[in-house]
Parts: structure tokens; C-alpha cells; sequence
């Protein structure tokens, strides 16, 4: 099967890919569930396995004022430093398991045909959520990425090496987005839902700065969608499938095929590393002035290095100054899941919606959305007016360590103003090339020529 | 010794001369050389580019990020006299106008390239929230209203019967009357408007009633209606009744606040309680709050 003509390049020989690879319900069904399954990632420290979104926050916290490695060394430090190469292992990890996931979210969409009329718009829809969540990432992180939007073949080389401009990526996410609301209900969480399509797409348009009212009219329906702000910040990350969830990757504990490493690895010396994703001076000091009751849960001194802080959220072992039990009896094998998508994110972007681009509202429903998200961090006194500052720095402090912060600097506009304060102030060598990643030099020399490298690598 | 000593010492001197006599003629030599001999054309010249964002702190202040490939020293010309010459840059402009940003990329073999862009820095408006233009607002006719000279027609909803007017209107002029209950079915005075999303705004009329008990009503709806049967359906953003009886040709202040959502598209419609007497409508206006 995989010698034959629909033999993908370049995504894995594993996978088989032919055209109507599924010849029925329970078998895109599984199809479905392996598309999340690549979303997972692969629980492992084999740089040729794919990490998937368990090496996330590399690529995002740890390339934002937010958090560095505990000790500056290797592959990894490239990121906190800004001197990422196109040869970082970890950057082409990261891209080769995103077209995985869009490869598998393809072969769902190839095989419709064989579907039940019942199934075949919600399985549409589902696969166009996944697809459009990969895609989004990929084009917010890479720039120019080639569009795959169908299965390919071998011969087919231009498609997977050709850089199309980002407007086109985003069309097509658009597209998928769309067509992910309608077809989807709010069953699952650990699976694609309405709200999380809605959500999504708002967070699309405020990326793309246009269509705010119809980001804010999606947010508010997600609202209205029966969702709630844990009322203890804790329980968000310590409470699987909680009220405040809408999209979350299932994690499972102590099984090697379906638990995550994300978290061992932001402790000292478990795992692989010494200790990656440690917060910085920088990220203490917005959560000690503006976090309220969120800061004991959001970061945490190391007990085994007391000048070092690690991130508070996701604990693998438990911590019982914290009250917070272990999830597994190997950090490594953690089964904590997750959030790719909460509540407070939610009622944040209304906010950042009605702002619609300017500097500053004081409409009654931004400020209901913001205070509620303050009053749940026990800053109770009401606000009257906010700031688009105000709303980048609470975004800080709520999502902080969730993978958040890089993309929101940058969609604010921020990011060249505020890393580049960032970099002087530790040495770092903070560029405005630096907020997009190098295309993995790997798929520059498969491509033979097709693919130009980002400015700057 | 003393001999090979001299020997030796007289042979290195004849060496030094020579040498430098050779590699000075090397030196010389190469200047006089094609400049392609012996070496490679640059085959990555620098290209200069970059893009220019406004700062949110200060309209004045621009960031510069530096795109260009395949250099090493940068040059900025900011075009207000200012320069710099660091990678990505930051320049804070003495006014408004429009400035030429030049910037010089090269690379260690000599060559450069520039990138020339033009910026035109306005002061941004503060956004202001629209003030709708309300057809008929005082229920005048007159050649140009509504586009038929009938100011009903401005406020027509299908579905629903439209107000008559009356020269018993606020001030002496024309305005609205809604009959008695018993006499007609009821009637409505509808329009759709534009104003701005998530922005506070007071909507104005006056009333004029006869009877105790009766009222007029004015409701603000969020979205537009394509007949009046969808009223009794729609989301509102605002209504009050008005209920003081100050007879007739004494007109009262009916006042609606409301904030719009996320939708600018919204609509009024007053109408009339089952009164027992003939009441009026007049001088319709919707302004922002503050």
C-alpha cells in the first residue's frame, strides 16, 4: 500500500494513505480519533517521534517574556535567547507533527464518501476543525506555509513545498471554521465542538483584525452556551473536562501510548531536560502585581533550587503545600489533559472584540466579561474603563504558561515593542525576524529549490 | 662558527630582501588584477526591506522591523533628520506629515542595497459613536421627505398600520396620533437605524395623552424587522411608557436609554396603550450618551 501512487511525501510511511482509506462509519470514526490522537503527540524523548503539542510551549512560552530553561543549555535555550536555527530540532518536530495532524484530518475528509448520510456532515465537520486548528497554528508560528488540503501524492511536489502567502492559509481556515459551527454540537471536549469552532474562529478574526462584531457575536453565543469560570482557579487545571473547559487533548495516566511528558519537564531534573519552561523575573512580577488569587497556581518557588521558579499549573507529582495530589505514579506518564481552549479565554476576547481594534471601551458588556474573569482572582473592585493594555496584561497573568502569551503579543501589535524591552533587559537577541520561526531546513532541502527560508535565518 | 654565523647571517638578509621584495610585488600585483580574477561574484547580494507599525502608546513613535536578507550593517534614514543603525529600530517623529524612510542594508563584501518607504502619520481620531439622521424625525411632510413627501412614510412596517398625523404636534406643528383603542386596530411607528455597536445612546420623544391610564410606548430593538409580527419575538435593547397625563398639546419627555451589542442594525417603534383617547408623538431623537 505505501509503494503506491498516494504514498504521501513528506509525512510518514507509517500512516497509509490512499484515497477512501476508510470504507465506512466505524472506520472513519477511527480515523477521527487518530486525528486527535496526532494532536496528542507521542509521549516520548525521541526527537524522530512527533512531540506533537507536548513541545508547545517551546515554541510559544518559551519564546515570550513569560519563560526560560532552568539552565540556558542547548537545542532548547535557542528560544528564550531569540537565536533559534533552522536546524532546531525541536522547531521541525513541531511542523512535521502539524501536518501530520492536517495529513489525518485529509484522509477523514477523502473518505466521506463512504460515510452514512447522518455522519458524513458532522465527520466533515470535525475534520475541518482539527485541519483549521493545525493550520492556524502552523501559519501563526512559520509565516508562509504550504496549503495541503487534500490527500496528495508522491509526484505531487510543488503542493507540499510551495509557501503560499498567509492570506490564503487564513482563507481557508475560514472556510473550515465555518463549516465546523454548523455541523458541530457541544458534546465532547476532548473532541470538536460547536463552542470550540465559534471560539476559534473568533480568535481567527481577531487575529486577521477584521469582522469584530461577527468574532463578538460567535463569543457570544459561546457564552450563552452554558460554560462557567471554575470558581476556584485551581480546579481549572486540576479537574479534567471541568465546567470551564471547551477544548481539551485527553491525556491519560500512567499508559505510555496516552500520557504526556509536558509538564515532567518543567520540573527539576524529571525527565529528559534540567528544567524547561521556568518562569522568568519578568512574568513573577505581572503575576505578583495583577494575578490576585491566581498567582500561587500559576507559578511556584523550586524546592530543590529555591533561586528558581517552575510553573504551577499542570503539576504531574502533586504538590501538598498546594493541595494538589499527583495525577500519576510516574510524572512522566502524567495524565493531565490539556486546555487548548477555556471560558476565561472566551470572555477575554469579547472583550478584545468590542474593543475591535481600538485603544480603550467602556461598554457595559466588555466590562461585565472582564470583571468576571477579575472577580474570580479575588480583584473584586469594579473596573470602569479598559485599556487594550490592560486586556494584554490580564491576558498575561489568566493564561499565563497555557501557550497564549506569544500569539497574543503578537496579535495586539505588541510584540516587537515588548520583546525587544525583554531581550535588552537579559541579553538576549531579540530581532523583529524572530516572531516567525524558521521553515525547518530539512524541508528546505527536500524541497529542492521550491522553498525560501524566512527572513533573518 | 663566526663564519657560518656571517654566511648564514648574509644569506638571511638576501632572503628578507627578496621576501619582501616578492610579497610586495604580489601586494601590488593583485590591485592591478580584473576583480573578477581570484574571486567570486557575491552571489547574495543584500536586499533591504522592512515594515513599519504605528506605536499604541504614541501615534508619533513608529517601529521598524528589519526584513531585510543577506546583510550585515543597516542604515536607517527616518526622513526627520534622525538615523540610526541598528537592526530593527525605533523613531519618534516631531509631527504629523509624511515622511520617506530609507533603509541602506549591506553586506561585507561592499555591497548594498535600499528599501524606501513612505509613512503618513495622521493624529487618530477618537471614534466617535454615530449620530443616526432620523427620517422625519417631527413628522413634517414636505417635498423631499421620505422621498414621496409623506413623512409616514419614513416609519411604515409591513404588517402593522401606520400613525396618522395631526397638526396637534408639540410646539403647534405636525406630529404622530395614535387613535383610541376602540375606533381602529392599533397603530405603530417604525424605522430601522444605523448607529454604532457597544455604544451607549438616549433615544428622545415627546407624548401628549389625555386620558389617565393611557400611554405611549417607545421600544428600542435590537436588529431590524422585515414585519411587524416579528415584534413580539424580538431582543430588546430598551423600553419605557410614557403615562403622565398632560392633555392634549402638552407634551412629556419619553426617554429611552440603551446600549447597543455587537450590531450597529438596530430599529424604534412606538405605539400606543389600548387608550381611551386619541394620544400624540413628536420630535424624535437618538443622540449618544455622554
Amino acid at each position: 500500500m505505501s509503494c503506491g501512487d498516494d504514498f504521501l511525501e513528506p509525512l510518514p510511511e507509517s500512516a497509509v494513505s490512499s484515497e477512501s482509506y476508510f470504507s465506512n462509519d466505524e472506520e472513519i470514526e477511527s480515523g477521527v480519533i487518530g486525528m486527535y490522537d496526532a494532536i496528542q503527540g507521542i509521549n516520548s524523548n525521541n526527537l524522530t517521534d512527533n512531540f506533537s503539542i507536548q513541545r508547545e510551549y517551546y515554541l510559544t512560552e518559551m519564546r515570550s517574556d513569560n519563560t526560560r530553561t532552568k539552565s540556558s543549555e542547548g537545542e532548547a535555550a535557542q528560544f528564550e535567547s531569540y537565536t533559534v536555527t533552522a536546524s532546531n530540532g525541536i522547531v521541525s518536530n513541531y511542523y512535521i507533527s502539524f501536518y501530520e495532524i492536517i495529513y489525518r484530518a485529509n484522509l477523514v475528509l477523502s473518505s466521506l464518501d463512504a460515510a452514512s448520510p447522518e455522519k458524513a456532515a458532522s465527520f466533515e465537520a470535525e475534520a475541518k476543525f482539527v485541519r483549521a486548528y493545525a493550520y492556524f497554528n502552523l501559519v501563526r508560528l512559520y509565516g508562509d506555509i504550504p496549503l495541503i488540503d487534500r490527500l496528495i501524492g508522491p509526484l505531487e511536489r510543488e503542493i507540499s513545498y510551495t509557501r503560499v502567502a498567509t492570506s490564503e492559509v487564513y482563507n481557508l481556515i475560514v472556510s473550515d471554521l465555518q463549516t465546523a459551527v454548523s455541523g458541530l454540537d457541544n458534546t465532547y471536549k476532548n473532541r470538536a465542538s460547536k463552542a470550540a469552532a465559534q471560539t476559534l474562529l473568533a480568535k481567527v478574526y481577531l487575529t486577521q483584525g477584521t469582522n469584530y462584531a461577527e468574532a463578538q457575536t460567535l463569543l457570544e453565543s459561546v457564552i450563552g452556551s452554558g460554560f462557567s469560570l471554575e470558581p476556584n482557579f485551581k480546579d481549572v487545571f486540576y479537574t479534567e473536562n471541568n465546567n470551564e473547559v471547551i477544548f481539551a487533548i485527553g491525556y491519560t495516566s500512567d499508559l505510555t501510548s496516552d500520557s504526556q511528558n509536558i509538564s515532567a519537564e518543567w520540573l527539576n531534573s524529571v525527565g529528559r531536560t534540567s528544567g524547561v519552561n521556568y518562569v522568568t523575573a519578568d512574568a513573577r512580577e505581572a503575576l505578583d502585581n495583577l494575578g490576585g488569587s491566581r498567582t500561587p497556581y500559576s507559578y511556584r518557588q523550586d524546592a530543590a533550587q529555591p533561586t528558581q521558579y517552575q510553573v504551577a499549573k499542570y503539576i504531574p507529582n502533586g504538590d501538598a503545600n498546594l493541595g494538589i495530589a499527583p495525577t500519576a505514579s510516574n510524572p512522566e506518564l502524567a495524565g493531565n489533559d490539556w486546555i487548548i481552549l477555556r471560558f476565561a479565554d472566551v470572555l477575554l476576547m469579547h472583550v478584545e472584540a468590542i474593543l475591535a481594534g481600538g485603544q480603550q471601551t467602556s461598554a457595559t458588556a466588555a466590562i461585565n466579561s472582564f470583571q468576571r474573569v477579575r472577580n474570580r482572582a479575588g480583584l473584586t473592585t469594579p473596573v470602569t474603563s479598559i485599556t487594550k493594555e490592560d486586556l494584554l496584561a490580564e491576558r498575561r497573568v489568566e493564561l499565563a504558561f497555557e501557550n497564549h502569551r506569544f500569539f497574543d503579543l503578537v496579535r495586539f501589535g505588541a510584540a516587537q515593542q515588548v520583546l525587544s524591552a525583554f531581550s535588552d533587559a537579559n541579553g538576549y537577541s531579540f530581532n523583529a525576524t524572530d516572531l516567525l520561526l524558521p521553515i525547518p531546513q530539512r524541508e528546505i532541502n527536500l524541497s529542492n529549490g521550491l522553498m525560501s527560508q524566512n527572513p533573518g535565518y | 662558527m663566526n663564519t657560518i654565523k656571517q654566511i648564514a647571517g648574509i644569506n638571511f638578509s638576501k632572503f628578507l630582501v627578496a621576501g619582501c621584495m616578492l610579497f610586495g610585488l604580489t601586494a601590488c600585483d593583485f590591485e592591478y588584477d580584473l576583480p573578477e580574477e581570484g574571486s567570486i561574484e557575491d552571489l547574495t547580494p543584500p536586499e533591504a526591506s522592512f515594515t513599519a507599525s504605528q506605536s499604541d502608546a504614541d501615534f508619533l513613535t513608529y517601529n521598524f522591523a528589519n526584513f531585510s536578507g543577506s546583510a550585515t550593517t543597516y542604515v536607517w534614514d527616518f526622513g526627520d533628520g534622525n538615523t540610526a543603525t541598528t537592526v530593527d529600530a525605533v523613531n519618534t517623529y516631531p509631527d504629523e506629515g509624511t515622511y520617506t524612510i530609507t533603509l541602506t542594508a549591506s553586506d561585507a563584501l561592499g555591497k548594498s542595497d535600499t528599501f524606501t518607504s513612505e509613512i503618513t502619520i495622521v493624529e487618530p481620531e477618537a471614534p466617535t459613536a454615530i449620530t443616526p439622521v432620523i427620517g422625519a424625525a417631527d413628522f413634517q411632510d414636505g417635498p423631499d421627505v421620505c422621498g414621496s413627501g409623506d413623512s409616514r412614510d419614513c416609519w411604515r412596517i409591513s404588517g402593522g398600520s401606520i400613525h396618522q398625523t395631526t397638526s396637534d404636534g408639540r410646539n403647534g406643528t405636525r406630529g404622530a396620533k395614535y387613535t383610541a383603542a376602540s375606533s381602529n386596530s392599533p397603530r405603530v411607528t417604525y424605522q430601522a437605524v444605523t448607529v454604532s455597536p457597544n455604544t451607549k445612546y438616549i433615544l428622545t420623544a415627546y407624548y401628549a395623552i389625555q386620558s389617565d391610564g393611557d400611554t405611549v410606548r417607545g421600544t428600542v430593538i435590537d436588529g431590524q424587522l422585515s414585519n411587524y409580527s416579528e415584534f413580539s419575538s424580538a431582543s430588546l435593547l430598551g423600553q419605557t411608557v410614557g403615562d403622565v397625563n398632560g392633555g392634549k398639546g402638552n407634551f412629556n419627555r419619553l426617554v429611552v436609554e440603551f446600549e447597543t451589542g455587537a450590531s450597529g442594525e438596530i430599529s424604534i417603534l412606538f405605539d400606543s396603550g389600548s387608550n381611551a383617547s386619541e394620544s400624540y408623538l413628536d420630535d424624535v431623537s437618538i443622540i449618544p450618551a455622554e
